[in-house]
């Protein structure tokens, strides 16, 4: 390797992770390039104190302790997810009750309470009823249809009675 | 079969009772990998409390997520992902400050150490526990990305290419955030060399 390899491949010779012709590359390298070999010092220099670091004992309490706290998040949503549950099902019961009833009513509703609920299709019934104002109301009501029609005829004329007076007959 | 591929098969087997919903199972897990937990943890903030808090955050996360846990990785390295994505997360909402010691606004252009630290100056005869600790403060200045990459290759040990499954990043990224880790610990650290 006549130039100077990339800076991260220093890096990566240092921890081991070159092929290993790359990695013959850059030693034979450092032989003959002061400022790569200075450079490699200082990375060896700094690789070097990594193996002072070190973590603060914890306690078989505290473990415990962090553990105890773990199980009761992990446990918390199950407990959330069961509740909802009762819950929807209480609340899809009550939502099919109140449709039932509404149903029921809606039923009940569509139809008047007349005799001539049970008439058979196409047929119409016609009733008449006489009121009074000289007219008189005819309906009429189909199943079929769903449909009353109310008409108003005038009543027949009373017959005027005989003039005597007049000799007429 | 090797230790290594024993402890895979154990790992997946208490993955799959615990997926079971058995408790006890991911009680293994937790004893198994809670202490490498808690060294990535201590290593990105440098206090034990927020340590600790960071190993129940990173463990909740891992039980939430098991059922995505496929098995094509290592539990542990799947396991690391989580743990360094929690960290990173914690260092981004926060800043993280070692009282009395480096404080960002005195780092200088040539990367030295500050005069006012309340460590001394060292002389030749450094004693390693001024040099661990002058260390973890430079550590403390990385990016949560650089810090990721170096604490996981530093202090657990793993490979550029398990460091790369860990963080989700190529190969060829860990290699270039280690180099530039190390790079500017040695900025930091320039004293050191002197002595």
């Amino acid at each position: 390797m006549n130039e100077c390899p990339i800076e991260i491949q220093l890096t990566a010779y240092l921890d081991g992770e070159l092929p290993t012709d790359q990695a013959t590359s850059v030693e034979a390298h450092f032989a003959s390039c002061p400022a790569c070999a200075q450079e490699m010092a200082a990375l060896r220099s700094v690789k070097e104190m990594e193996g002072g670091l070190s973590a603060p004992e914890v306690s078989k309490h505290e473990w415990d302790r962090a553990w105890d706290a773990i199980s009761k998040r992990i446990e918390a949503p199950r407990r959330r997810a069961l509740g909802f549950r009762w819950r929807w099902l209480a609340f899809a019961a009550a939502a099919a009750a109140l449709l039932a009833t509404a149903a029921s009513i809606r039923s009940l509703q569509t139809r008047p309470a007349n005799p001539m609920a049970a008439v058979p299709k196409n047929e119409c019934i016609v009733d008449y009823v006489e009121t009074s104002g000289g007219y008189s109301s005819m309906y009429s009501y189909s199943p079929d249809a769903d449909v009353t029609i109310i008409t108003l005829v005038p009543s027949a004329a009373p017959e005027e009675p005989p003039d005597h007076a007049s000799g007429k007959s | 079969m090797s230790a290594v591929e024993d402890r895979h098969d154990d790992d997946a087997e208490l993955v799959r009772r615990t997926l079971s919903n058995d408790r006890d199972a991911f009680g293994g897990l937790y004893e198994r990998y809670r202490e490498r937990v808690f060294r990535v943890a201590y290593h990105f903030v440098h206090n034990k409390a927020d340590a600790l808090d960071l190993c129940q955050e990173v463990f909740v996360r891992a039980y939430e997520s098991l059922a995505s846990f496929r098995g094509e990785a290592r539990f542990s390295t799947w396991l690391m992902r989580i743990a360094s994505n929690t960290c990173v997360d914690f260092c981004r909402q926060a800043r993280v400050r070692k009282a009395g010691e480096l404080d960002e606004g005195m780092i200088t252009g040539d990367e030295r150490l500050p005069e006012t630290t309340s460590t001394p100056r060292p002389t030749a005869g450094l004693e390693r526990e001024e040099a661990r600790a002058a260390l973890e403060a430079a550590i403390a200045q990385l990016t949560p990305e650089h810090r990721a990459v170096f604490i996981l290759h530093a202090v657990e040990e793993m490979s550029y290419e398990e460091i790369a499954q860990a963080v989700g990043c190529p190969i060829g990224t860990v290699m270039s955030r280690l180099h530039y880790a190390r790079k500017r610990l040695r900025g930091l650290l320039a004293w050191f060399d002197r002595s």
